[in-house]
């Protein structure tokens, strides 16, 4: 009955072959899109694996544009130490230090219209007084808990060594921009808070807001800058991205919402993967869609040959063959036509897979990358000379709150920028298995549109095609 | 042996009720050539279609070889019409896409008879019926009227049913070819024992046959039977 059915193919030669065309594109669609599909796939899970799983405590307030509240301390780290689930603390403490007699080093950054706008606008009489003044910039001095932040891809130490984090040793990793602003290099020393600090290494960090300010122990710094005790935030590494939730609620609870702020990357991270999520969906209803489109065409053309056929179909019952063989020999003769269609939509997915999956991307996601861009804005906030311009000093925690959040702000922002780049990288991964899914489709196409014909077969009287005569 | 008993075909079209075949009761002795007549609209290929299962009557029995096919179940049913039951058909009804020879094979190939068996018997059975080896691989459009319901009739022949049911064989052809295949049939009924059921309008081709019934209006009655066979219930 299979073999009747294979060669019922050839009884309308036109009109198989244009089935089978039609097929081959639908099953092509079908293709391309699974397989677009299973490479964004990947890409997120990809991409919320690698940054997924951090989350971020800054002091309460700290985030906003004014910034304030206390700083965290390190009782409260301790308090939050031995949860479950959390890998690694990352504390971070931030110093802005104006260069002068105590520190003597200068800043890469030059005031420029905007710093001295700013200068003027703080303090009107001063600037009125010394027009020619262009006050100095100051510069952000990073402690580190351990080496995580000034180590990965894209940052490099361009000599020296890494410091022992947990140490109070007076050393500092510079970044190249202040290196080479104070002719520095590994080894030589420069004063800071009055103390005499050895570069252990000159690091790129990639942006130039860091490689325009240093790095040292978190301990030094506490002590040098007179803040023992206090943290600026932590990044918090959870063992996995389904835990990020419950470990920020315990967070949340140990501490109290009120004293800290809490982040975690997977906002970033989300937003930034939002175009891949909607280009996932849209691959995913494109796949469901040309499948259904195949299953009507085997539905219509199907009705159409029962119709046709309903006296042979009589017949046959009449000499005694079973619904289940008439089917059979449908049903093969459809399966027939979508597997060639489906062998023509291979080759239409090998080609165009790749293609259709980088317009989708480029078109799909160019817009929320750039409106993200914004949202994070490294360029607008990371340089703006903030508060500490003014000639008469201030600071203090409202300084390094408002840095503190600039600092993370162009930590994720960089981070949402490395996810948008690597859009680009996305490409369907064609193997045998495509031969699979084209099998597969073929399958479903056949019978999806097979039900109800079969049902059709079945209703077929043989005595009234028999009276018929 | 078959026993009509007391059967009743009533169709619902619309409102109102067709009594298509009225307490019909006969039966036909094994090997028995069979011969009904009416006129049309009388229920004749109702009765045909009830003797091949391809109905159930709304009332009575039909007992072939001491089985009630009106009480069998569906899957029963297939494998009757399937061995037990050979069908000719006033337009042949052949498959237009296979060849003469594939029509025949069809119904073994159905029974699940082994390919090499099959094809030999369709071949044994054509040439009995008179379709010489060219000709079985024709496809039906070429070949004339009568050399498809003799094709038609090796088709019906095929898993050696024990009744065939012709429903006006000879309608199409002219009265030489038509009486050519009669006595075909008459022939066959006679070398395998086969029982035959023949619908006609010809009053000619029932000479041939050893009992005859008319239907008048579903009514069935005994016509006439040839003296030293067949019996009358
Ligand atoms: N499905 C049906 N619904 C309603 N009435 C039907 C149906 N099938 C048959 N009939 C009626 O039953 C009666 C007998 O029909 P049947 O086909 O048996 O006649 P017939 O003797 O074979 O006629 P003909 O010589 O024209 O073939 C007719 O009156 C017909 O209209
Ligand atoms: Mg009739």
């Amino acid at each position: 009955m299979i073999l009747h059915g294979v060669k019922n193919v050839t009884r309308n030669i036109t009109r198989s072959i244009s089935i089978i065309l039609i097929l081959s594109v639908s099953i092509g669609l079908a293709l391309i899109m699974l397989l677009s599909y299973r490479a964004i796939n990947e890409k997120i899970s990809n991409i919320k694996s690698s940054i997924g799983n951090t989350i971020t405590i800054n002091p309460a307030g700290s985030q906003g544009f004014e910034g304030g509240g206390n700083p965290i301390t390190e009782t409260q780290i301790n308090e939050i130490k031995n949860l479950p689930n959390i890998v690694q603390i990352t504390e971070t403490l931030l110093a802005t230090i104006t260069p002068g007699s105590e520190n003597n080093l200068t800043s890469p950054i030059k005031a420029g219209k905007l710093g001295k706008r700013f200068a003027s606008f703080q303090n009107q009489s001063f600037y009125n007084n010394n027009p020619n003044f262009s006050p100095s910039v100051p510069i952000v001095v990073t402690g580190i808990s351990n080496t995580s932040i000034i180590t990965g891809e894209g940052i490099s130490l361009t000599s020296g060594n890494l410091f022992n984090p947990s140490s109070n040793d007076n050393v500092a990793i510079i970044g190249k921009n202040l290196a080479s602003n104070n002719n520095l290099t590994t080894g030589d020393t420069f004063t800071l808070y009055n103390t005499k600090i050895t570069v252990s290494g000159v690091i790129n960090m990639g942006t130039r807001f860091a490689n325009d300010g240093m790095y040292m122990p978190i301990l030094t710094l506490q002590n040098l800058s007179g803040q023992q005790n206090d943290i600026s935030a932590a990044t918090i590494t959870v063992n996995s991205i389904t835990n990020v939730n419950s470990v920020i609620s315990q967070i949340n609870s140990k501490l109290g919402s009120n004293n800290v702020d809490i982040t975690s990357s997977q906002t970033t991270v989300s937003n930034a993967i939002a175009p891949l999520e909607s280009i996932k969906n849209i691959s995913l209803y494109s796949l469901i869609g040309s499948l259904i489109a195949g299953s009507v065409i085997i539905l219509l053309i199907m009705i159409m040959t029962v119709r046709e056929r309903k006296k042979e179909i009589g017949v046959l019952k009449a000499i005694g063959a079973s619904n289940f063989l008439i089917t059979i020999e449908f049903v093969s003769e459809s399966l027939t036509l979508t597997i060639i269609g489906a062998i023509l939509g291979i080759f239409i997915g090998i080609l165009l897979a790749n293609p259709v999956l980088s317009t989708l991307v480029n078109t799909s996601a160019s817009t929320p990358i750039q409106s993200s861009f914004q949202g994070t804005g490294v360029s607008t906030r990371g340089i703006n000379p903030g508060g500490p311009l003014i000639p008469s000093g201030g600071g203090g925690v409202f300084n390094i709150g408002r840095r503190a959040s600039r600092f993370i702000s162009s930590i994720t922002g960089a981070g949402e920028q490395k996810i948008l780049s690597t859009f680009k990288d996305i490409h369907a991964i064609i193997n045998l298995n495509i031969l699979l899914y084209g099998i597969l489709s073929a399958l479903i196409i056949t019978m999806l549109g097979s039900v109800i014909p079969v049902l059709l077969i079945s209703k077929v009287s043989p005595a009234e095609i028999i009276r018929g005569e | 042996m078959i026993k009509v008993d007391n059967i009743t075909k009533k169709f619902k079209s619309g409102d109102n009720t067709v009594i298509a075949l009225d307490s019909v009761s006969f039966s036909i002795n094994k090997g028995d050539f069979a011969s009904i007549i009416g006129k049309s609209g009388s229920g004749k290929t109702t009765l045909l279609a009830l003797l091949g299962a391809l109905e159930k009557p709304t009332e009575g029995s039909i007992i072939v070889n001491d089985e009630d096919i009106t009480k069998m179940p569906e899957s029963k049913l297939i494998k009757y019409r399937r061995e037990k039951i050979g069908f000719v058909f006033q337009q042949y009804n052949l498959i237009p896409n296979l060849t003469a020879l594939e029509n025949v094979i069809l119904p073994m190939e159905f029974a699940g008879v082994k390919t090499q068996d099959r094809i030999k018997r369709a071949k044994d059975l054509l040439n009995k019926v008179g379709i010489d080896s060219t000709k079985q691989k024709r496809k039906p459009s070429r070949l004339s009227g009568g050399e498809q319901q003799r094709v038609s009739i090796a088709r019906a022949l095929g898993n050696k049913p024990s009744l065939i049911l012709a429903d006006e064989p000879t309608g199409n052809l002219d009265s030489t070819t038509g009486k050519n295949i009669i006595t075909l049939l008459d022939k066959l009924s006679k070398s395998d024992n086969t029982t035959i059921i023949i619908v006609t309008h010809d009053l000619n081709m029932t000479k041939y046959t050893d009992i005859t019934f008319k239907i008048t209006d579903g009514k069935l009655r005994l016509d006439k039977k040839k003296p030293d066979i067949g019996i009358l219930s």
